[in-house]
């Protein structure tokens, strides 16, 4: 048998993960349930954005009888004679609400409620229409003559469109994979390594024949992989999620990445890097807080750092972050879905995360080892 | 042997000064007691003594060789045990034998038979497989006891480690301790048990206060404060070298 002590200790570690049978299911169930339930509610508030329920209220037949050949250029806009126009917007049952009056023509809508901008200038151009449509028919007549006939042409490629979807889904879901890994990271460093202390089961540690710098090695190796553990997990129910609520996207971004694996690489370059740099950073806040024996102190502290980190990326507008760990996450899983395999952007980043996690182990073991000072 | 000379040593968190100047010598084989009133700087000796803590300055020497210098080769020879000291509590003894004897650098086969051995002596052998948590205080101290000497060190430091525990165990406990000595281990226990200590101690060493005001035989303690008993003496002792402590109000 080796007599690694790194080895022992990340044995010891890993067997007291996994009789803790609740913090394990944690480790899996807290990326799988978050992001399986961010992507629905996303694609739920995308899709209620995109379609509207607009209703034109008339008052009579022959009124309603007038606008047919104008409601007929709008599809998604509806006429009726019954109903009250303000009960309803502001019920929700109907997001705009024309009445046409003998002498006006009122437009009702409730900012607070109205979640389509899409519905608001359908609701104003047929409400235009109409205003023509009531002058006489004549004048009606004489106005779509004098329109030009308009035609909607999209211009957006199928790359566009994974574009803009990625931009709303990556900085998103991406973060939360980052977040949900930083969490875990939080709750098991403060109890492989603050948690030594407050169990006082810290001095039989250190009275090992061991060095701390060996013993916290093989303690962050095991955080590594349960890090690691919940990011995978995370990122694959991502994946999965865009193949149920968003199968053109997934359909696409399969085409743009057919017949080369190498985005499987880059992936887990990327989640390793992330892994790296968060169990160096929770590593060295749970060192630091053994000398005050306050593991509830140190879930304050790392609350902060994942903040601050999870809103760097937003606020660097800076081309060299794609070089940086963890604040390249978003950008880099955007690029990967988009077929562009930049080994060097990911690749720089996974080597300046190894000197993070060495840095991090010096810091620590000389913080840990500060205890007894 | 284990040399003390002028130990100090300052918290620099809070600034306190628990050992002012300790000097002793602990002999090979011998059971040496360390007596102290509460806060008398102790604890802080003990730990300094176990390598857990670094003196501010001063001197301790293990068979001549300075202890921080090669501190892990004094963690292989020294066994550490107070009553504040726990184990993981989801592990069984079995499993916690198993993993601190390989950061000792045992063999299987030396972990197996240490661990029969001192689970045997100490009655764990039935307990062995269950969870360390759901231990009695009692059976807490056995298993950190036993775990505590699978390494077989040469000489073992005790503070004060019958503390809260009942009159079997803590007979127990010093059983064990006469028969370490019997082996020919080095024992040196801090206590408040003054009976304890003319029971079992060789010699015996007094701090008040953070300084070191008596080193010598048990038996020529009460003899040298020219009083009748331990009890006396220490008293004694006591009173002649506590200092008040002023009060200081802003």
């Amino acid at each position: 048998m080796t007599n690694n002590p790194v080895l022992h200790v990340m044995q010891n570690e890993w067997r007291k993960t996994s009789k803790t049978k609740s913090q394990l299911l944690l480790l899996i169930l807290t990326p799988l349930v978050t992001i399986l339930f961010i992507s629905w509610g996303l694609d739920y508030v995308l899709s209620q954005t995109s379609t509207y329920k607009a209703v034109v209220y008339f008052q009579n037949e022959e009124q309603m009888h007038s606008a047919e050949k104008v409601l007929a250029s709008y599809p998604m806009i509806s006429g009726t004679m019954t109903g009250d126009p303000v009960k309803d917007v502001q019920e929700g049952e109907v997001d705009c609400a024309i009445l046409v009056q003998d002498d006006q023509l009122l437009l009702y809508y409730d900012s607070a409620l109205l979640s389509s901008s899409q519905c608001m200038k359908d609701a104003a151009d047929c409400a235009d229409a109409l205003a023509f449509a009531f002058e006489g028919d004549e004048i009606y007549e004489a106005m779509l003559d004098f329109l030009p006939e308009r035609e909607m042409v999209d211009l957006s490629t199928k790359e566009d469109v994974l574009d803009s979807f990625l931009d709303k889904m990556t900085g998103l879901i991406g973060m939360l994979i980052f977040l949900t890994m930083a969490s875990n990271a939080l709750s098991l460093s403060a109890s492989s390594v603050t948690g030594e202390k407050e169990r006082h089961t810290f001095d039989t540690l250190v009275l090992c024949p061991a060095s701390l710098r060996k013993v916290l090695l093989g303690k962050t190796l095991v955080l590594m992989t349960e890090i690691f553990m919940s990011g995978l997990v995370g990122i694959l129910t991502a994946i999965l999620a865009m193949r149920i609520w968003n199968p053109e996207q997934f359909r696409t971004i399969r085409e743009l990445n057919q017949g080369n694996c190498f985005w499987v690489v880059l992936l887990l370059l990327l989640l390793l890097s992330a892994t790296l740099v968060t169990a160096a950073v929770f590593t060295t806040i749970a060192s630091a807080f053994s000398q005050t024996k306050k593991a509830s102190l140190f879930s304050s502290a790392g609350m902060i750092v994942i903040s601050i980190s999870s809103m760097v990326p937003t606020f660097t507008k800076n081309e060299t972050v794609k070089y940086f760990p963890v604040a390249n996450w978003s950008l880099a899983i955007k690029s990967i879905c988009k077929g562009s395999h930049d080994l060097s952007a990911v690749g720089t980043g996974f080597l300046i995360s190894v000197l993070i996690f060495a840095l991090g182990i010096i810091i620590s073991s000389a913080l840990w080892e500060r205890t007894n000072e | 042997m284990i040399t003390i000379e002028h130990l100090k040593k300052t918290f620099k968190k809070n600034k306190v000064e628990a050992v002012k100047d300790v000097s002793l010598e602990v002999r090979d084989g011998e059971i040496f007691a360390l007596l102290g009133p509460n806060g008398a700087g102790k604890t802080t000796t003990m730990r300094m003594l176990s390598t857990l803590l670094t003196p501010t300055s001063g001197k301790i020497t293990y068979d001549g060789k300075d202890i921080t210098e090669d501190m892990l080769s004094v963690r292989r020879r020294i066994a550490f045990l107070t009553n504040e000291i726990r184990l993981d509590g989801q592990f069984t003894p079995d499993e916690l034998a198993n993993y601190y004897g390989r950061l000792y650098e045992m063999t299987p086969e030396q972990i197996e038979k240490n661990k029969k051995e001192l689970f045997d002596y100490f009655g764990i052998t039935e307990f062995s497989k269950r969870r360390y948590e759901t231990f009695s205080t009692g059976m807490k101290q056995k298993t950190s006891l036993a775990i505590c000497l699978l390494h077989d060190p040469d000489t073992i430091i005790f503070d004060e480690p019958t503390n809260g525990l009942d009159i079997l165990t803590q007979r127990l406990i010093e059983k064990y301790v006469v028969r370490l000595k019997e082996e020919g281990k080095c024992i040196i226990l801090s206590t408040h048990i003054l009976d304890l200590v003319s029971r079992l101690a060789d010699r015996v060493g007094v701090i008040v206060d953070g300084k070191s005001v008596y080193c010598g035989d048990v038996s020529e303690m009460a003899r040298s404060q020219n009083v009748d008993t331990l009890d006396e003496a220490f008293v004694k002792l006591y009173e002649e070298n506590h200092v008040e402590q002023a009060i200081v109000t802003k």
